[in-house]
């Protein structure tokens, strides 16, 4: 059950993604980006497709209460009283309006309007918001319009672009797109993240799984930014073909994105030390710990495996290395992307050997 | 570009101001944290930080982790409160307590406290055998371990062996190429 949910997550940021990409670059002149095949298809598919998969919330709640109040009692209650329910209430309609200016071929000011209400929806029915609702909603959507942002223009382009493709002209305008979208989501999300584990508890946390996901999410951004800043610096060059590098990002992108569709079905830690007592770490982290793990909870540099911990540190330095290679070299992206899987499970493994 | 650039870091600097405190925490409660109560309890207030909803909980347990009734379990606005369904004896309790946010998610917590009757002679319990029970499993543990341990170490020096010679042999077949 928990699965489809975190699921459903992961496709709500796809469609979204998806939708405003479309709408951001029909602000684009022609001239400045490479011709899209974008069926209206799809489009439509991923409104319709926000409705079913932000649904996903609500259901978990539903399915939190329904033993104990009844499913109705439960729906009712959760589309009334909760910001999960209120959200999608406000999305399913907007997402209408969405197919419907879509499918006669609206105004791309109407398109941003609707793109722009959902994505405070989104913010409303956040984690953060529900603990500090105006600080909490800000902090979010803007992290959501970031992302979308950002994502959505390099799925389209490294999924659907076609010929001519004007790529120093969109080169230009991308890299500091990209880099002012990059700065918002890395500042929000740190904003967003000290408000549901503080700084100090960073390293504590990840004894629970939620910490655990967390850590992975950030190790995986690493990969992603390495190969963002490796296409801006390699783009300078006339006859550079960012396409193999954007579509490695989107798929690095995916499973960023993945981490936080998991992270949304797990609880988030506010007392590490009385989680432990009442539910117990997480089995992932008492097995990479390879010893059941106490309260009080105080992980350091040298609570674990030193020598281990640091030879897989330099061994994930090394392959990120290799990830700049591999792009100046232009090679194939799936290669890429299994370099920076490699990166990524050398740096979560050695960060976890080294404190657990 | 400079200008961005400028703005960004000025961003950067009003942060940690902006990081307000926002965990919706338990405020204040009777009994407080680490409270010594030495009158008979008649009810419980928890009062939080931010409004709960309405389907949030609390026990009450004490020292051997059996729970005492409450009654008439309230919820309104921040504070959720209940009275005592019997008078406590002296020891170790604590309030167990559950609350869902406005998204969903639920946020769990504790107040330890004793009673110490007056008039009443100490006849306290051990505070906490659950550190006991702990340790105990811990000890239980041990043999299975020590046994883990070495398997989880040889497991990860094969990763690393393996690690460090595809990292080896890739970046001599790229440089090949040059």
């Amino acid at each position: 059950m928990s699965i489809i949910i975190a699921a459903s997550e992961w496709l709500t940021y796809i469609f979204f993604s998806l939708l405003m990409g479309h709408v951001v670059l029909s602000f684009v002149p022609e001239n400045k980006k490479p011709v899209l095949k974008v069926s209206k298809h799809l489009l439509l598919v991923s409104s319709l497709g926000i409705v079913f998969s932000t649904f996903g919330p609500v259901l978990q709640v539903v399915f939190y209460f329904y033993e104990s109040v009844g499913a109705v009692r439960a729906f009712y209650a959760v589309l009334t009283d909760f910001q999960v329910g209120h959200a999608w209430l406000v999305i399913s309609w907007v997402c209408l309006f969405m197919m419907i200016t879509i499918l006669f071929n609206g105004s791309r000011y109407l398109k941003l309007l609707w793109m722009v209400i959902m994505i405070l929806a989104v913010g409303y029915s956040s984690h953060v918001a529900s603990l500090s609702l105006w600080e909490g909603w800000m902090a979010h959507s803007l992290h959501f319009l970031g992302v979308v942002l950002w994502a959505g223009v390099l799925l389209h382009i490294s999924w659907f672009a076609a010929s001519p493709l004007n790529w120093p002209a969109f080169v230009k305008w991308f890299s500091p797109f990209a880099a002012a979208c990059m700065a918002v989501i890395l500042t929000t999300g740190f904003w967003t993240m000290t408000m549901v584990v503080e700084v100090k508890d960073y390293a504590d946390s990840w004894v629970l799984s939620y910490g655990q996901t967390l850590l992975l999410k950030h190790i995986v951004i690493l990969p992603l930014l390495l190969i963002a800043f490796s296409n801006a610096y390699l783009s300078r060059k006339n006859s550079y073909n960012p396409r193999k590098t954007l579509k490695a990002e989107s798929l690095i992108f995916l499973l960023t994105i993945g981490c936080t569709a998991f992270l949304g079905i797990l609880s988030p830690p506010h007392d590490i030390d009385f989680t432990v007592d009442s539910e117990g770490a997480s089995p992932w982290a008492e097995y990479l710990a390879g010893k059941s793990i106490q309260t009080p909870v105080n992980l350091s540099v040298t609570g674990g495996n030193v020598w281990e911990g640091a030879s897989l540190l330099i061994l994930g330095a090394g392959f990120l290395g290799m990830l700049f290679l591999l792009i100046k070299r232009d090679k194939s992206h799936y290669l890429t992307v299994l370099f920076g899987l490699l990166s990524i499970m050398s740096l979560y493994f050695g960060l976890n050997r080294l404190f657990l | 570009m400079k200008k961005l650039i400028t703005i960004a870091f000025l961003f950067y600097m009003m942060l940690p101001a902006m990081l307000a405190h926002a965990h919706t925490g338990l405020e204040t409660s009777n009994p407080k944290e680490g409270e010594v109560v030495s009158q008979q309890l008649e009810e419980v207030v928890l009062t939080y930080e931010t409004v709960i909803e309405s389907l949030s909980t609390m026990e009450l347990v004490n020292a051997k982790q059996t729970k005492i009734p409450l009654n008439n379990l309230t919820v309104e606005g921040n504070t959720m409160m209940a009275n005592l369904g019997q008078e406590l004896e002296n020891g170790a309790y604590s309030i167990n307590w559950k609350i869902v946010g406005k998204d969903g998610h639920t946020i769990e917590g504790k107040v330890n406290f004793q009673v110490q009757l007056e008039g009443d002679t100490v006849a306290d319990e051990p505070q906490d055998d659950r550190g006991q029970a702990a340790d105990e499993s811990k000890k239980q543990d041990e043999p299975q371990d020590v046994k883990a341990e070495n398997e989880e170490g040889n497991l990860f020096q094969i990763l690393i062996i393996g690690l460090a010679i595809v990292l080896a042999v890739s970046f001599l077949v790229l440089r090949k190429k040059k």
